[in-house]
């Protein structure tokens, strides 16, 4: 089967129905932050003067070059349940790690950000902006992490001539799926709207 | 859409979206609020391909595909109208 016609199948539901309310329970919490982000912008004239001086001072660059590196990721972990549904566990397990090492970077850059950040003397109690920055990137990047732990997971069981289950193999790839879509938001919300 | 087409448009999308809300250009033609919700509704469509390609959604049934873009329209919706309430 190939790559193509392997993702064309009609009315397959990834995963257990199940998984998909721990799915949306943790979607559901990110969508509540989006919108605590806009009411507190709009809270009075200084609050939304302090995220727009805080957005000035965030790098873009990075926020940038993170996002690209998500989705990239995505596109490797998407190939990777493909082929091993197909029957190509081996270069689905090649693809896991390139989504893994691409997952390891994203944490690298973020770290690089924090630190220019805390060395600049900006924290979490700078303004109401870096409240939110700091603690909205800081749980997505915890589910990054976990993301990476899974991903790792997926590797080590490639070992096995029959490493993991299709809907174990599905499962990952969608928590890494939904890792990258909220990070869409996120970098929307805290890198390009203030 | 096959999976590298769907990351090429993903790519693009997010291209478009920072030079949008980084422009001059922009800025001196359009208000600022058209801008942001302009960069919010990109940021919605990119969600939507992850969900649909990369997810797989596209192929899964009426009502998760229906849970899913309910999800992001409703983001879209909140963070839009919220934002439109702030300004005024």
């Amino acid at each position: 089967m190939t790559l193509a016609a392997a993702s064309q199948r009609q009315h397959h539901v990834p995963v257990e129905p199940g998984f998909w309310v721990m799915i949306f329970a943790d979607m559901t919490v990110f969508a509540t932050l989006f919108a605590a982000f806009v009411v507190r912008r709009h809270e009075s004239p200084d609050t939304f003067a302090a995220f727009a001086a805080g957005a000035a001072e965030l790098d873009k660059g990075i926020g940038l070059a993170n996002t690209f590196v998500l989705l990239t990721s995505s596109l490797f972990v998407a190939r990777a349940v493909v082929l091993f549904r197909s029957g190509a566990p081996s270069r689905a397990r090649t693809n896991i790690i390139s989504g893994l090492v691409l997952g390891i970077v994203f944490v690298g850059l973020k770290t690089v950000e924090y630190t220019q950040k805390i060395a600049a003397g900006i924290t979490v109690s700078t303004s109401r902006f870096f409240e939110f920055y700091f603690s909205f990137t800081g749980l997505h990047l915890l589910h990054v992490v976990i993301g990476i732990g899974l991903l790792g997971f997926l590797c080590a069981r490639g070992r096995d001539p029959e490493w993991a289950g299709t809907a174990v193999v599905e499962g990952v790839g969608c928590y890494w799926h939904m890792v990258d879509l909220l990070w869409l938001m996120l970098f929307s919300l805290f890198y390009l709207v203030p | 859409m096959p999976l590298g087409i769907a990351f090429a448009v993903l790519v693009g999308i997010t291209l478009v979206s920072s030079l949008v809300a980084e422009s001059s250009w922009v800025a001196v033609r359009a208000p600022g609020t058209v801008t942001e919700v302009l960069v919010i509704v990109l940021a919605g469509v990119k969600m939507h391909i992850v969900a649909e390609h990369f997810m797989e959604l596209k192929s899964a049934p009426a009502w998760l595909r229906g849970l899913m873009t309910g999800w992001i329209a409703g983001v879209l919706a909140i963070v839009i109208l919220l934002n439109a309430y702030g300004m005024n």
